[in-house]
């Protein structure tokens, strides 16, 4: 089919731009077997407008449309048992994970597992790290001591002890000693 | 919300688009909108297979085949961007096309308008307002069943063409993709549909004239 052939329908049903439709319109004036050949077809065309609208009959229409409802109602229902199956689902599953939690939690929480707990803090935050100062005063920080410090720290200890002296008053602290200077001046 | 409000006195649907209509049905199955849908487009729809196919009973089932296929397959196929009567009428396109092909012959038209109770059946279906009187009834008559004979007679692929064309005022873009050809071919189509009626019309004019010299 040549595209050309097509024009004259093409114009008839108006599917041509307005420039198109100058252009051909141009081209019926210089080709008289082209006017025929349209307005012929123009004719045909216009006893198609005769062509009748009917109505479907009444019973069917109604038909169709219960049948349209009800089937659109059993989707919506299925859908709706679909959410509230789902919505169970997420809720059985929500339960379950809070008393999953709150059976860890109590779990942690019994007097045992706290004293190993509390035990594990002990030797992890309050490691004893005990030092001399120059002094020789022992020294350390903590509540407690670390099992593997323990001979170290009696060696500190010990030197310690040795190194102390006695002192004279009660109090702890010393007279002021009186002393003579002796110098070679003549004064 | 809001919308839904709207939508709630009778008149209202009447202003709402397709889409609305659809978007309605498909989410509430609005009745009242769905019955709107079939208002404005069922006889079109109709038409359209009752002049393909030229058999009323196997035009009512292919009716009711179209919509069981248009609600079993809305949620799956229809995009709600797009126009739903295009989609409809694919629908029905198909079905008819399908049933003619099943059938492997064409029904016999002449037979079918020679039988008085169809006939009486085919005109129930017209709308009245067009017919004011006796005489003009007549005649229209006689205009409509020729067409419809001469209509009948042309090959499938042209009368669907044809059918959708005058029905729906289908571009042939959308004639073109809804019956998988080019735009020149169903151009082409119609314009050999139009060069055949007016060969019909034209072989019944000569055998009307033939009678009256007898």
């Amino acid at each position: 089919m040549l595209e050309s052939e097509n024009c004259s329908i093409r114009y008839l049903m108006r599917e041509m731009d307005p420039s198109e439709e100058i252009e051909f319109e141009r081209e019926m004036m210089e080709d008289e077997n082209l006017l025929i050949e349209v307005e012929s077809l123009r004719k045909t065309y216009q006893k198609m407008g005769k062509l009748p609208l009917m109505d479907p009959p009444e019973e069917l229409s109604n038909n169709v449309s219960k049948s349209a409802i009800a089937a659109q109602q059993k989707e919506l229902r299925k859908n709706k048992q679909w959410m509230f199956l789902l919505t169970k689902s997420v809720a059985a599953a929500a339960i379950l994970l809070m008393v999953v939690s709150t059976g860890l939690y109590f779990y942690n929480g019994t007097p045992a597992v706290q004293e190993a707990s509390q035990t594990n803090i002990a030797t992890e935050a309050n490691v004893v790290e005990p030092w001399v100062d120059r002094n020789n005063v022992i020294m350390f920080v903590g509540t407690s001591v670390q099992p593997n410090n323990d001979q170290s720290l009696q060696s500190d200890v010990d030197e310690s002890f040795s190194k102390l002296t006695l002192v004279n008053s009660e109090t702890g602290i010393a007279p002021s000693s009186r002393k003579i200077v002796l110098t070679s001046s003549s004064n | 919300m809001e919308l839904l409000k709207r939508h709630t006195g009778k008149k209202s649907y009447k202003e709402l688009k397709d889409q609305d209509l659809v978007k309605l049905f498909r989410r509430k199955a609005d009745e009242s909108a769905f019955n709107e849908l079939m208002n404005r487009h069922q006889s079109k729809i109709y038409s359209y297979i009752y002049s393909m196919i030229n058999n009323p009973e196997t035009a009512n089932d292919i009716f009711q085949e179209t919509f069981t296929k248009v609600i079993t397959k809305m949620d799956d196929t229809y995009n709600e961007q797009g126009k739903w009567i295009a989609w409809v009428m694919r629908i029905a396109h198909n079905a008819t096309i399908d049933h003619i092909r099943k059938q492997k012959r064409y029904i016999d038209v002449n037979s079918w308008y020679g039988e008085e109770d169809s006939k009486s059946d085919y005109f129930d279906r017209l709308g009245d307002s067009s017919i004011v009187d006796a005489d003009e009834k007549m005649v229209d008559t006689e205009m409509r069943t020729s067409l419809m004979n001469h209509i009948s007679k042309l090959p499938e692929e042209q009368r669907s063409v044809v059918l959708l064309r005058h029905y729906y005022e289908m571009p042939f873009k959308e004639i073109a993709e809804l019956t998988n050809v080019s735009i020149n071919t169903a151009l082409g189509r119609m314009r050999y549909a139009l060069i055949n009626l007016r060969k019909h019309f034209e072989e019944e004019r000569q055998l009307e004239l033939k009678h009256a010299r007898k």
